[in-house]
């Protein structure tokens, strides 16, 4: 027998109460006639030796009553026997098997796959098993199983992944799948048990109620691994004379190491050297990249020959050496101080890979907005009609537009496209000095972030811009209005800028902050914020920013699968990256690679000290353990014995009060 | 019945005439080989003794002086005829009883008998029943239908209130003046010293005085086990007492009480006998007849 709320027995003590009522309780003496009183005195029973428990029965009873009630409000539960064989409780095994890409070290796999065989026949009878796979995320292969031949079946459909592996991923999806019908479970974890897998809080490893954690270990200490695990550089290679691409090997082992590297373009070998790698280091090396062909090239750094752990002896990014993407500035005149001094910032930003088209209101009617990869409105009030139309299209298909006011629009009061309500322009006043300052930005946004909120600019005048709903403000003036106010505009995205790009209003393209506000303005509004030249497996692919002519994007996966259905081409938003290698994305835009590679920590074998491991198995044996010892399955619920207590507890409490009566009634004289 | 059932109080009490109740006790006490009560109380020869100057001419034995030449002179047994003054105390401490028979039941058989026996010798025997005061009083005499007045007042005695010792001897001073035996039969629940400054008129009076102390078996040892509220008989007093102060302390403290009265008495030169209610009347009767004989 157990108890579930053991702490209630302290109500037992209680019991010292009637005890103490029999023993110390001042009674009526019996009174007796008797000849002469001459040679007694006049003495009551002070002490407890003097003192007789009386009322025997009574008090029994009454002691009963309170031991029940204790009893009772502690949950008494009686365990039967389990239905399983010899007195065993079925468990259910619970085989989540490491797929993570360090797994594919020598024969780490086979050894993972031939200890989940022999748990699967190793099952008892009336135990079940369900399998589990870790990588890219915790996926569950089969349902609660005997059936080891569907088991057997699942086993052999897996294969180590590029993915990451994740203990606290494990622990969660366990915990959801032990619930209160389960009974007792126990968690199989073949896995090289690398550290970096442990969570940041230990906290999520512990195992849920009624569950045990049985670790199996493959591989050994001494496994040795070598990676390039970064890769940086030009990228962006048009226009530069000579790209550089700069790579880092790591050495995961005790011994000292010569490695070749190589640069692969396209599959072809551009480059090869050799370098020397101490135990336990990181050594840089680059290559210069030379000539690569227009358009997107798919860049690899390679290890050769490959070690036991050839995932990670490769690291890609995507070459960009195509054509500048084309901005339309439009201003009152292209001879303006706007468009001199937004050209000089853009050309000086570091990645020039924009260039940068003028016009005047008079020349939009020719002009097709949708070549462009984003629009500059700089204090324009008046636009032709019809170019207003094909702006907006464009831009609720995706596209970015800039609208900076200045004096045409204060006058006009309404933002050019937008429309938004313009206010006069006002003198700005700080104190005694005459202009304002940047307020409160907002660090997530990037744009606010690479221009460091604006602050070191002095705004002489500014319009206060009338905020809609939906709309927001990255960057504020000190005094509150906005400065800097995002528009969404269907896909499309349009920033207003509350003061003028000329430096009349305030001295912005004079300040340090003015290329990378422009710069960072120009990837924000054209989408190449979200394109990066490599990510890392688990990433989001960004589509929207690719359908600005509205037409459909396609993806590719590493393996030659398209990722999206036809309709998917359409609609969705965002692709998960998980595989590594290189995507292809065909959209209007033409084709673009997205390099993918494997979480670098993946590379690290060192496993988890074993003293954290025994800790993590005593999760199991506390929450667990006791626990499953206490409720020993579900399929054989234990007596509750709080129903048959309260019986026996209101017997004993009606006896106590015919016995009490009966008592008082003698006290009465009844 | 044998004879020592005969004097047990239990059965005594179930006898419904006291006159019954003394001849039972005195019939069951003198049957078997006791000496005769006629040897000790009548004029019978005792011995010879040789002449001294100062005896009396009268008690020589002629003839013997005549057949030896020898002048001897004849003892006898003693004086037969005295009196005895029975004082019964009747108070309401006397009314206790653990048992079936109370301490003036007890006292009632005892008087009774003792008056029985008195008459059967031929001795004058007076009653005086008290408690605070003077209740009934019978002076002592030897006469057939005496005893029958006596044993009437016996078999109405009843409990009544307090009791002072006093009294009684105040009355008996005028009641018996010569010489004669004077037996009281009382509880003695008061202070040694008082009693015997009472009981020393008497002595010195040249009375002789035997004390029956009549204590019933619970008085002697209550043995309560539990607490009580015990009420006096004679005064109404209620006192709670422990069972631990009853067991303990209280048989000590009457046991002195009755060593001490004993001692007192016995150094007036009275005697003193300690009746326990629970064992046969013989005791009583037994120490009367000695007593009896010591002061011939």
């Amino acid at each position: 027998m157990s108890l579930l709320a053991p702490w209630f027995l302290l109500g037992a003590l209680a019991a010292g109460l009637p005890v103490w009522l029999h023993l110390m309780r001042r009674r009526n003496p019996v009174k007796l006639s008797f000849s002469s009183v001459m040679f007694f005195e006049k003495r009551t029973e002070t002490t407890i030796r003097e003192r007789r428990l009386r009322y025997l029965l009574l008090l029994a009873l009454r002691l009963a009553v309170l031991l029940l009630l204790a009893l009772a409000f502690s949950k008494p539960v009686w365990e039967r026997p389990p239905a399983g064989i010899g007195g065993r409780a079925p468990v259910l095994h619970l085989i989540a098997l490491d797929t993570s890409l360090s797994m594919g070290h020598a024969n780490r796999w086979e050894s993972a796959r031939d200890r989940a065989g022999e748990i699967i026949d190793g099952m008892g009878t009336g135990d079940r098993a369900q399998l589990l796979a870790n990588g890219p995320s915790v996926s569950v292969l089969t349902a609660p199983t005997p059936d080891a031949t569907v088991l057997r079946r699942a086993l052999e459909s897996l294969s180590p992944t590029d993915a990451r592996n994740s203990f606290g991923d494990v622990i969660e999806a366990v915990r959801n799948l032990v619930g209160e019908d389960t009974g007792q479970a126990e968690l199989h974890l073949i896995s090289d048990l690398q550290n970096s897998a442990m969570p940041a809080r230990f906290q999520d490893l512990v195992l849920p109620a009624r569950t045990s954690l049985v670790l199996h270990r493959v591989g050994s200490d001494d496994d040795g691994n070598w990676a390039i695990d970064s890769i940086r550089g030009d990228t962006r290679v048009y226009g530069r004379e000579r790209p550089t691409l700069e790579g880092t090997i790591a050495s995961y082992s005790s011994e000292p190491a010569a490695k070749t590297v190589s640069l692969w373009i396209d599959g072809r070998v551009a480059g090869s050297q050799r370098v020397e790698v101490p135990a336990w280091e990181r050594v840089p090396f680059s290559f210069e990249v030379g000539e690569a062909p227009r358009g997107y090239s798919r860049c690899e750094l390679r290890i050769e020959p490959a070690d036991a752990l050839p995932a990670d002896d490769v690291r890609r990014v995507a070459l960009d050496n195509s054509d500048p993407d084309p901005l339309l500035f439009v201003a009152q005149s292209t001879s303006g101080r706007d468009v001199l001094y937004y050209r000089s910032a853009l050309e000086a930003s570091e990645a020039s890979q924009y260039s940068l088209e003028t016009a005047t209101v008079a020349e939009l009617g020719r002009l097709d907005p949708s070549r462009y990869a984003m629009v500059v409105l700089s204090d324009v009030t008046r636009i032709p009609e019809s170019f207003r139309e094909r702006l907006q299209a464009w831009l609720e298909g995706g596209g970015g537009l800039l609208v900076a006011v200045g004096p045409n629009t204060a006058l006009a009061r309404r933002a050019a496209v937008t429309g938004h309500e313009v206010q006069q322009p006002l003198s700005s006043e700080r104190g005694g000095e005459r202009f304002q300052l940047a307020g409160p930005a907002e660090i997530a946004h990037s744009v606010a972030q690479a221009a460091d909120g604006l602050r070191p600019v002095r705004f002489y005048l500014y319009a206060r811009i009338a905020l809609r709903d939906g709309d927001r403000a990255p960057i504020r003036l000190a005094n509150g209005d906005p400065l800097l106010v995002e528009h969404t505009a269907g896909r499309g995205t349009v920033l207003l800028f509350a003061s003028a790009l000329d430096n009349v209003w305030n001295n912005l393209p004079v300040t340090p902050v003015y290329v990378p506000f422009v710069a960072e303005a120009a990837r924000y509004l054209t989408g190449a914020e979200t394109r990066g030249a490599d990510a890392t497996l688990g990433d989001i692919l960004e589509l929207g920013s690719r359908r600005e002519s509205g037409g459909g994007v396609q993806v590719i996966d590493p393996s030659g699968e398209r990722v999206l259905t036809l309709s998917g081409s359409i609609e969705r938003e965002a692709v998960p990256l998980e595989s590594a290698g290189f995507y292809e994305i065909r959209s209007a835009q033409g084709l673009e690679f997205q390099a993918v590679n494997s979480d670098p920590r993946e590379s690290n074998l060192r496993p988890v000290e074993s003293d954290t491991l025994e800790l993590w198995r005593s999760t199991g044996e506390q929450g667990g353990g006791e626990l499953a010892a206490g409720i020993p399955d579900s399929s054989v619920p234990p007596w509750r014995l709080w129903r048959l207590l309260l019986v026996l507890l209101a017997v004993a409490v009606l006896l106590e009060s015919l016995i009490a009566n009966r008592h008082l009634d003698a006290l009465r004289g009844d | 019945m044998s004879r020592q059932q005969l004097l047990d109080p239990s059965i005594l009490q179930r006898l419904a005439n006291i006159e019954l109740v003394a001849k039972t006790v005195v019939d069951g006490f003198l049957h078997g080989g006791h000496r005769s009560p006629q040897f000790g109380f009548s004029q019978e020869f005792a011995e010879y003794r040789a002449y001294t100057e100062g005896d009396d001419p009268r008690f020589i034995d002629w003839n013997v002086l005549s057949r030896t030449d020898r002048v001897y002179v004849k003892r006898f047994l003693g004086e037969t005829n005295t009196h005895l003054m029975i004082l019964l105390d009747c108070s309401a401490s006397m009314g206790y009883g653990s048992g079936e028979t109370s301490k003036l039941d007890y006292g009632r058989y005892v008087a009774a008998a003792l008056a029985y026996l008195c008459t059967c010798q031929h001795d004058g025997v007076g009653l005086v029943l008290f408690d605070e005061e003077v209740r009934e009083v019978r002076p002592a005499q030897y006469r057939p239908r005496h005893l029958q007045s006596i044993l009437h007042v016996l078999e109405h005695a009843e409990a009544a209130t307090g009791t002072d010792l006093a009294v009684p001897l105040q009355v008996l001073s005028r009641l018996l003046r010569r010489r004669g035996l004077v037996a009281m039969i009382s509880d003695f629940f008061a202070d040694p010293e008082e009693v015997v400054r009472s009981l020393r008129t008497v002595v010195h009076q040249g009375k002789d005085l035997i004390c029956f102390h009549v204590l019933d078996r619970a008085e002697l040892d209550p043995g309560f086990r539990t607490a009580a509220l015990i009420e006096d008989m004679e005064t109404g007093e209620e006192m709670e007492v422990s069972a631990d102060f009853a067991r303990r302390v209280y048989p000590g403290r009457i046991r002195e009480h009755v060593e001490t009265l004993r001692k007192k008495v016995v150094s007036e030169g009275a005697d003193y006998v300690l009746l326990n209610t629970s064992e046969p009347l013989d005791l009583a009767l037994r120490e009367y007849l000695l007593y009896r004989l010591r002061r011939r």
